[in-house]
């Protein structure tokens, strides 16, 4: 439904043919720099269910053909090549900067030296070293189980901060990705999307997060933040669906990363999308950014948030010429 | 003693101490259209007491038997005067001709001179709306929303923003009603033109406070526009042609004085431009609006009338064959008027009202129709009884019968090379309003004039329907990241009532008169809402729900109580007003952060409760006669919520507040043939949020905020300027022949020209913090301005 509404949001506001926006600088107020916390501690637990699929009557995924399909995911998982290459990549690491004014230009002050301890079920399971090349970025080496709870405690600029506790949950893996050559529903001609075959674990209450990376390139804008809940796909099979939205051209190689969160997660990457959605009459407020992160010295929450997850991913390469 | 009980034995009390003889009761009609003349004045010379004609242009007097001057009046027209010995209950059906003499000098505003000063009414006015057509509007298009806009307590988030603010009131919170019927959506185009065609409306009023009990539902005023009954007398028709749009109305006798008809209809046509375009998905694209209007009355006999009238307006949006959206509102009304003897004057109405939207796109995987509408259907029964002069009982019985239906969604999703489809529904919720009331307006002595009644409304979601249960009953979280989950629900079936409330609502409204040229007023009035609008962005949309009070969602209340001085000057050709009010609204609705409000069935976990207050002081001084007619006001108030769960509990201040809001209307009269008008609207900062610092998260900064509403936009002004040339068809030529001459007789054609925002200030709409486009990494504010040029218009307006 979010992609609904930012379909409704645009058209709206395209209807505001005199519509001006210009510049202003604001007097704003500074508040104090707080604690960052950008973690994520994610493996490829994939879910596999008991049984065949049944897709609409239409194709049927046999368990058999599942599991096959995971085996291959997992094995040819695109990971550790996007991580080498890409600009931005999140996983299994812990992330700490500090809040500025904004107006701020450059990069925020990374929070080095930082005691970052990852608790597996409450019990102390691995201390965090920073990375060497990157200050501020703790690497994570554990490998979560699932059914556990992860959170974080750390010490930092003489605070004591700890994150609530993350369920860490199965993903189901994606079994395919292709490219799609399909009519353009802006024009009349052909063109590539993405499309990626997969399904969702039976039982409401799951969420799940997707990222891109197109030729290595994190795609950061809001419009790639692509959540959903299982609100209307509860169990279903989604065979070439398209969550990336965007053309690909000759060449392209989009490497998409489907990752199982908890609510939590998912309310708080909305609230971001909703931050960076802006420039309409029909904006809602802006709101407080959610957090599961707390600043215990302070009594108060900080800012960012540590995510727990299983991780599939796959690759749509697109071929060098059109149809 | 119960307060019911003591107005029941007050209404007796004066009913015996003045006892009747004979009635003089009829209608004051307009001699050219045949029109009921609505507040027009009947007055007893010798008694210097009177009455005033009602909504259908009746009016009735029972006086002790004598010999009576009695004067017919209505401003504008000329006074007709009649001595009658009443020794008899007699009839009389006054009409009235324009008073020629007065031509290009009056605004006829339909009251009679003092009687701001000498009416009950406190925090009302009435839109006049030749003046309205006179004065400067967005596209040349008489607008009474906008209009509205330039009275004392009366706001807007911003320009083009749906609807109005009246008094610290949300937007949901007016009642809107043509010819009785409610309608909810009172724009086009998301806020740019009002819903309302100024050619086929004879009378608007506004209450803002001390309403009347007949009127409920809304908490914070009731706008009533009536349209007009078209001409009983002959066949015409008005119309204009604009840049963008055109309007046409028309009118005439069916059976001469006994059946009239008005049709009025108006498009825009921005979309015939679009062909133009080399665009492909633009020249295939629409975007326009329409509203029909439409009424039928029926003169059956001395005792009988009969009102036929309907509405219906659409905007249709659609890009390309991919996207379509259409809303509108539908109205339909039946109203008999029947005269159960001289005294006893009754209104029955039957009402259809319904405001739908629907939109959709074919993305193909992406695709989905998506469709919502609320109706309801309205039974009720109006009665005025006329005890004497002194003494006007009115008492009835709305029922209205709900149906919402919040949304439907259905998605088509991909499978293969085939489309299937996924259906979302919220379930429909049927609701029942009821309500009871009875009100006097009674004069005493010749220095006071009162009006108290008292209004007693219940209201029940029905079923059939599920209702959620969530662990405690409480369904809505403290905590942002997670939702209240519910754990049961009960299914409720046809007859059950889910959920019932009722309650009384006073209303009270007094005149002290000092002199002739002023007096003191005080009113009070207790309303309570049962529907809420649904929406938690900064203008509302069209894809905003309207939802029923039920099991979670209370209904909300609000006690409002205004003070006012009333001053007429230089023998009422000045009006002043100086008003005070404040009111305290209970069980109001406010938003969760993000709060994910359309297609929820679960939509109580999305919202917070809390209470409100609004004060103000408003003045105002309005000059409406001579070649310079117009006002000047000035409001100062402030609009404040506190909900536990935002601000920390404290109070903040509404989206809508506005702290200074200053209008000046003006409009001179050069010749007969031209007159100019101007505009010019101040008005002070609108709460907002701004951030206090980033957070940088995914590679990008992310604005940070911490309270709501905490921060100000810059303040707003704009100045309008309008002309209105009247061409003179009846001027002499030679060589015309009869025909032609008499066709120029009865024809008018006047240029209305003008421009909005004639400075183009670049009004701030909202302000927003994002990274600058062309220089990522770099975070920067902006400003949207909605008008951010000047908009020139001209149309040329006919009559025939």
């Amino acid at each position: 439904m979010k992609s609904t509404l930012s379909i409704v949001a645009l058209f709206m506001s395209s209807l505001f043919f005199s519509a001006c926006e210009q510049e202003v600088q604001l007097d704003l107020n500074a508040a104090e720099p707080e604690l960052v916390v950008e973690g994520y501690l994610i493996d490829t637990d994939f879910y596999i269910p008991d049984q065949d699929l049944d897709c609409y009557g239409i194709s049927t995924f046999t368990r058999d053909t599942i599991v096959l399909l995971s085996e291959l995911v997992k094995n040819f998982l695109p990971i550790s090549d996007v991580e080498a290459k890409a600009d931005y990549f999140p996983f299994n690491k812990v992330k700490l900067s500090l809040s500025v004014p904004y107006y701020t230009q450059g990069m925020p002050d990374a929070v080095s030296d930082a005691v970052v301890k990852l608790f597996e079920n409450d019990s102390l399971v691995e201390l965090l070293t920073e990375d060497a090349n990157n200050k501020g970025v703790y690497r994570i080496n554990h490998n979560p189980v699932v059914g556990s709870y992860y959170h974080l405690e750390i010490e930092a600029n003489g605070n004591a901060y700890s994150t609530e506790p993350e369920l860490y949950q199965d993903v189901p893996p994606i079994l395919f990705a292709q490219a799609v050559y399909q009519k353009s529903p802006f024009s009349d001609t052909m063109i590539y999307t993405s499309g990626i075959s997969t399904f969702e674990k039976p039982g409401k209450g799951d969420y799940y997060r997707w990222f891109f990376y197109l030729n290595n390139e994190f795609k950061s804008a809001s419009e790639f933040m692509v959540t959903s809940p299982d609100d209307g796909i509860d169990g279903s099979c989604l065979i070439n669906f398209d969550f990336y939205r965007r053309r690909l051209e000759p060449n392209d190689t989009l490497v998409i990363f489907q990752m199982r969160t908890s609510e939590q997660y998912y309310n708080y990457v909305n609230t971001i999308i909703g931050l960076l959605s802006v420039g309409s009459p029909f904006d809602t407020p802006p709101a407080p950014i959610p957090t599961n992160v707390y600043n215990n010295t302070l009594d108060k929450k900080a800012f960012g948030f540590f995510a727990v997850g299983g991780l599939s991913a796959n690759a749509v390469v697109v071929p060098d010429t059109l149809k | 003693m119960k307060p019911l009980h003591g107005l029941l034995l007050f209404l007796f009390v004066s009913t015996n101490l003045f006892a009747q003889k004979f009635t003089i009761s009829g209608y004051v009609k307009d001699k050219e259209t045949g029109e009921g003349m609505i507040a027009a004045t009947v007055l007893v010379k010798e008694l210097k007491q009177g009455t005033t004609t009602n909504e259908y242009g009746f009016y009735s007097l029972s006086l002790e038997q004598g010999r009576y001057t009695i004067e017919w009046s209505f401003i504008g027209f000329q006074t007709v005067s009649e001595v009658i010995d009443l020794n008899k209950n007699f009839t009389r059906t006054i009409e009235l001709g324009f008073g020629e003499n007065l031509l290009g000098e009056v605004v006829v505003t339909g009251e009679r001179e003092d009687a701001n000063v000498t009416s009950t009414e406190i925090g009302v006015n009435k839109i006049d709306i030749e003046l309205v057509k006179k004065i400067p509007q967005l596209l040349g298009e008489a607008d009474i929303i906008r209009s509205i806009l330039l009275l004392p307590g009366v706001t807007t988030v911003g320009e083009g923003a749906s609807g109005f603010n009246v008094r610290g009131g949300n937007i949901d919170q007016n009642l809107i009603l043509l010819d009785e019927s409610p309608v909810f959506s009172s724009s086009h185009l998301f806020g740019f033109f009002s819903v309302f065609n100024a050619d086929a409306i004879k009378d608007t009023k506004l209450y803002k406070g001390g309403i009347p009990a007949k009127y409920g539902g809304r908490l914070s005023s009731v706008l009533d526009i009536r349209q007009r009954d078209g001409n009983a007398k002959k066949f015409s028709a008005r119309g204009g042609v604009g840049l963008l749009f055109s309007r046409l109305t028309v009118e005439g006798p069916l059976v001469k004085d006994k059946v009239s008809f008005l049709i009025a209809g108006r498009r825009s046509y921005f979309d015939l431009f679009f062909p133009i375009s080399k665009n492909a998905a633009i020249n295939t694209s629409k975007l326009y609006f329409y509203d029909l209007n439409g009424k039928i009355n029926w003169t059956i006999n001395d005792k009988n009338r009969v009102y036929l009238s309907g509405y219906s307006g659409n905007d249709i949006f659609g890009f390309s064959d991919l996207f379509n959206t259409q809303w509108g509102n539908n109205t339909a009304s039946a109203r008999w008027n029947h005269l159960f003897n001289d005294k006893l004057f009754a209104n029955f109405t039957g009402i259809y009202s319904q405001y739908s939207y629907a939109l959709g796109t074919d993305f193909g995987a992406l695709g989905f129709d998506w469709r919502a509408k609320i109706i309801n259907y309205t039974a009720k029964a109006d009665f005025t009884y006329y005890l004497n002069p002194k003494n006007t009982l009115e008492f009835g019985w709305h029922n209205t019968y709900y149906q919402f239906s919040p949304g439907s969604a259905t998605g088509y999703f991909a499978v293969g090379d085939n489309n299937d489809t996924v259906t979302f529904k919220v379930p429909d919720i049927p609701a029942i309003e009821t309500a009871f009331y009875v009100s006097n307006e009674q004069k005493i002595g010749a220095r006071i004039n009162l009006s108290y009644g008292v209004r007693y409304s219940g209201f029940a979601q029905t079923g059939p329907g599920k209702v959620y249960l969530y662990p405690n009953n409480i369904p809505v979280s403290d905590n942002p990241l997670v939702s209240v989950k519910p754990n049961d629900s009960i299914q409720y079936s046809n007859s059950d009532i889910v959920k019932l409330y009722h309650g009384i609502e006073p209303r009270f409204a007094g005149t002290y008169i000092i002199n002739e040229e002023s007096s003191v007023k005080l009113g009070y009035n207790r309303m309570r809402q049962y529907i809420h609008l649904i929406s938690n962005t900064t203008a509302a949309t069209p894809v905003d729900i309207y939802m029923p009070a039920g099991k979670y969602i209370k209904p909300a209340i609000v006690d409002q109580v205004s003070m006012g001085y009333f001053k007429n000057f230089f023998t009422n050709k000045y009006e002043g007003s100086a008003e005070v009010y404040f009111k305290k609204f209970k069980d109001i609705v406010d938003y969760k952060d993000r709060a994910e409000l359309l297609l929820n069935n679960t939509i109580e976990t999305e919202l917070y409760s809390g209470i409100g207050r609004a004060y103000g002081l408003e003045l105002q001084i309005k000059k409406n006669k001579g070649k310079l007619t117009g006002w000047v006001s000035y409001t100062l108030s402030r609009a404040e919520r506190k909900v536990e769960q935002i601000n920390q509990g404290n109070w903040y201040l509404a989206n809508w507040n506005k702290t200074h809001d200053i209008s000046v209307v003006a409009s001179y009269d050069i010749t007969k043939k031209l007159n100019i008008s101007s505009n010019f609207a101040y008005m002070s900062s609108r709460p907002i949020s701004f951030p206090d610092g980033m957070a940088y998260i995914e590679n990008k900064y992310i604005p940070i905020y911490n309270r709501r509403n905490d921060d100000e936009t810059p303040a707003y002004h704009r100045l309008d300027l309008s002309g209105n040339y009247s061409f003179d068809l009846k001027k002499k030529r030679e060589g015309i022949d009869i025909k032609t001459k008499s066709w120029r007789e009865n024809t008018s054609l006047d240029l209305a020209f003008g421009a909005y925002n004639v400075y183009a200030r670049k009004n701030p709409y909202s302000i927003y913090f994002r990274e600058d486009p062309d220089n990522p990494g770099v975070m920067k504010s902006y400003q949207l301005s909605i008008y951010a040029t000047v908009i020139p218009y001209i149309t040329l307006n006919f009559k025939f």
